[in-house]
């Protein structure tokens, strides 16, 4: 293999990465609770919830405790794993992507389409055509961006110091993955890929890629208390003063606030920053041809130097929810302000030389400051509760590179069995629905959904079905 | 060479999006007015008058001419099968007779030499004021190998006759144009 055939499968694999991405709104739900809200929590404070909203850790739960669901594998049982040996002949690109984003721990049903994969290139002496045929959905109109913030393991605990003093939540040790892609096009390239534009001599056909990928961990404090909004104003007079103390006092909007400060120490960071050119001048082939492809690209590297060469930052975590009667509104943001900075890094340049048709590298710097980003998230949440049995919510969530919109509702129409069912505008502007039902009667229960997704490089829609065991079930709203 | 990156790009990008088949359609005639190096490129041929009953033969419609292909596309691709799309048009002013051409295909200029770089002949009927047209598509066997480079050479030669029965002395005028020269070859995948 050649070194440019390499750079081609760098490429490639890249395109591909860029494609498949792991957008954070669109994450794959393995609890069939959640699946059939079509990836609505349904205000259940979960890990990653409190981390963008930290005012959940002071705020009681609705959740009846020690209930726990365990989520079942039920489509890996009879699920088709792509074959990875690239000399099969039934070794597909996209069969890997799709398999990557989504892992078929669900049963899946209705797969996408097969793609055609045909394509068509037409060459004159002035003139290139790229005919993508089907694939040509595969190229975005406005930009790609993709990945987020990944936490991989948490070691820390929560202290719960009662209404006067609030509750603490110490984070020794998280460990975390952060991935940001993006890809820009430029309106000339987008035409001759997606329209089959012909290209012509005298235009540029340009691209701007940027990936980063970051390991490390996380120490954090977050701290969340409820702030008196107002007292009850039932005086202790009449028979039934205490009735009506409660009742006021349940009519009372109360506010809960939370901050978090996180310290993050990077291990490792690499930011690749490339910038592709096309361009010539009639002919673009032939003996006299002009037509070639500038590139040129930026590494920039962090990583440990022995003890030295941390990569460090601080991020602050806000939130706020308040509930007033059967409302409760939250919002939140993670990682303000958050950027690592790497003290030792090395900045190296990429650039191919096409008159000697080889790659020229240069180390451009070396132990010098770098940054690298971490993508801020913020959700804004509306639930609405009617006692224990009925939750409706709406939210939106926004993560690196896209805006998941979500409402959902559930219903416990008996103290043991409950449905639900939900819509979510994914990041691909697609909307999806799920739906399901809970059981909480003898000694386990379940969870079953069902939803569609369109978690596959085609972006066709699709379904799968979950299937949750649920231990130490507890029926809500009566005996 | 100047080119391999975009070709290296560019079919990193079709394995990328595709699993199945890559079909390149190459425009052979435009590449043999290249640089100015031919004549009009459809205007290929003003034929001589050949006296009554002789045929002259391996006359250069084409002489040898180097056209390009996708730089590296060997790397990345197995070249399947492949055909040959053309269309030939005679306007006959004199005489009648008839026109054999011959394209030969190879990966190198000598190749040409090689009898085994003969396509099919085409046929083409010459009549008095007339214009008349050969047009078809010719599979290229095992010739598409040569598609599996950098580029390939044509060349087409024509044999011209004047029909038997025409009078003495009568002769033959007129302009032979080749319209079109397509070269499709459907190669497969191959970069993983």
């Amino acid at each position: 293999m050649n070194g440019l055939h390499l750079l081609g499968r760098c490429f490639a694999i890249g395109v591909a990465w860029f494609v498949v991405g792991v957008p954070v709104a669109a994450a794959q739900d393995i609890d069939a609770r959640t699946l059939g809200t079509a990836g609505s929590p349904l205000g259940r404070p979960t890990g990653d919830l409190r981390r963008v909203n930290p005012a959940l850790y002071a705020a009681p739960t609705f959740e009846p405790p020690g209930e726990a669901s365990i989520p079942l594998p039920i489509g890996l049982l009879n699920a088709d794993f792509p074959t990875l040996e690239s000399s099969d002949d039934d070794f597909d690109l996209i069969a890997i992507a799709d398999f990557l984003w989504n892992i078929p721990w669900n049963l899946q049903f209705g797969a996408p389409e097969e793609p055609s994969g045909d394509v068509t290139i037409r060459i004159a002496l002035d003139e290139l055509v790229i005919d993508l045929r089907d694939a040509k959905t595969l190229v975005p109109t406005e930009g790609f961006a993709a990945g987020g913030r990944h936490s991989l393991m948490t070691v820390g605990n929560t202290f719960d110091l009662g209404a006067r003093y609030g509750t603490f939540r110490l984070d020794l040790f998280e460990l975390f993955v952060i991935d940001d892609l993006s890809l820009e096009i430029d309106d000339a390239l987008q035409r001759v890929l997606r329209d089959a534009e012909p290209v012509v001599g005298g235009r540029t056909y340009g691209l701007d890629a940027r990936g980063v990928l970051q390991t490390g961990f996380t120490m954090g404090l977050a701290y969340a208390r409820e702030i008196p909004l107002g007292r009850s104003s039932a005086r202790a007079t009449g028979d039934d003063w205490l009735d009506r103390y409660w009742e006021t006092e349940r009519d009372r909007p109360r506010l809960w606030v939370g901050a978090g400060l996180r310290r993050y120490f990077g291990v490792s960071a690499v930011d690749l920053r490339t910038r592709v050119d096309m361009k010539g001048q009639d002919p673009l082939f032939g003996n006299d041809g002009s037509f070639t492809t500038g590139l040129s690209a930026d590494l920039l590297q962090g990583a440990l130097d022995g003890i030295e060469g941390w990569g460090r930052a601080w991020g602050i975590d806000l939130g706020t929810l308040l509930r007033w009667r059967a409302w409760e509104v939250g919002a939140g943001v993670a990682d303000l302000g958050a950027e690592m900075t790497w003290d030792r890094g090395r900045i190296q340049r990429y650039d191919f030389d096409s008159e000697r048709d080889a790659f020229a590298n240069e180390v451009v710097a070396e132990d010098v400051r770098i940054e690298t980003p971490i993508p801020t998230t913020w959700r804004i949440d509306v639930t609405h509760r009617t006692g224990a049995t009925r939750t409706v919510t709406a939210s939106i969530d926004n993560g690196a590179g896209d805006t998941a919109y979500r409402l959902a509702a559930e219903e416990w129409i008996r103290p043991w069995f409950a449905v639900r069912g939900g819509v979510v505008r994914d990041p691909r502007g697609l909307f999806q629905i799920g739906t399901g039902i809970g059981l909480r009667k003898g000694p386990v229960g379940f969870d079953l959904g069902i939803r569609t997704h369109a978690r596959n490089v085609r972006g066709n829609r699709v379904g799968e079905l979950g299937l949750s065991l649920v231990l130490n079930p507890i029926p809500r709203g009566g005996p | 060479m100047k080119r391999t990156l975009t070709s290296a790009l560019l079919l990193a990008v079709l394995a990328a999006c595709s699993g199945g088949d890559v079909t390149l359609e190459i425009d052979v005639l435009s590449f043999l007015n290249d640089a100015g190096a031919g004549p009009d490129p459809n205007a290929t041929y003003a034929y001589p008058v050949p006296p009554t009953g002789i045929v002259i033969q391996g006359i250069d419609l084409i002489d040898d001419r180097e056209f390009q292909l996708l730089d590296s596309i060997d790397d990345v691709t197995v070249v399947d099968e492949g055909e040959l799309t053309y269309r030939v048009e005679a306007v006959n002013r004199e005489g009648a007779g008839r026109a054999t051409l011959k394209i030969r295909l190879a990966a190198t200029r000598e190749g040409l030499d090689d009898g085994a770089s003969i396509l099919p002949d085409i046929d083409l009927p010459l009549l008095p004021d007339s214009t008349t047209t050969a047009a078809g598509t010719v599979d290229l066997g095992s010739l598409v190998e040569i598609f599996a480079n950098d580029s390939a050479w044509v060349r087409i030669e024509t044999d011209l006759r004047v029909d038997p029965g025409d009078v003495v002395g009568d002769s033959l005028a007129g302009t032979l144009w080749l319209r079109r020269l397509d070269v499709r070859v459907v190669a497969d995948e191959d970069f993983f």
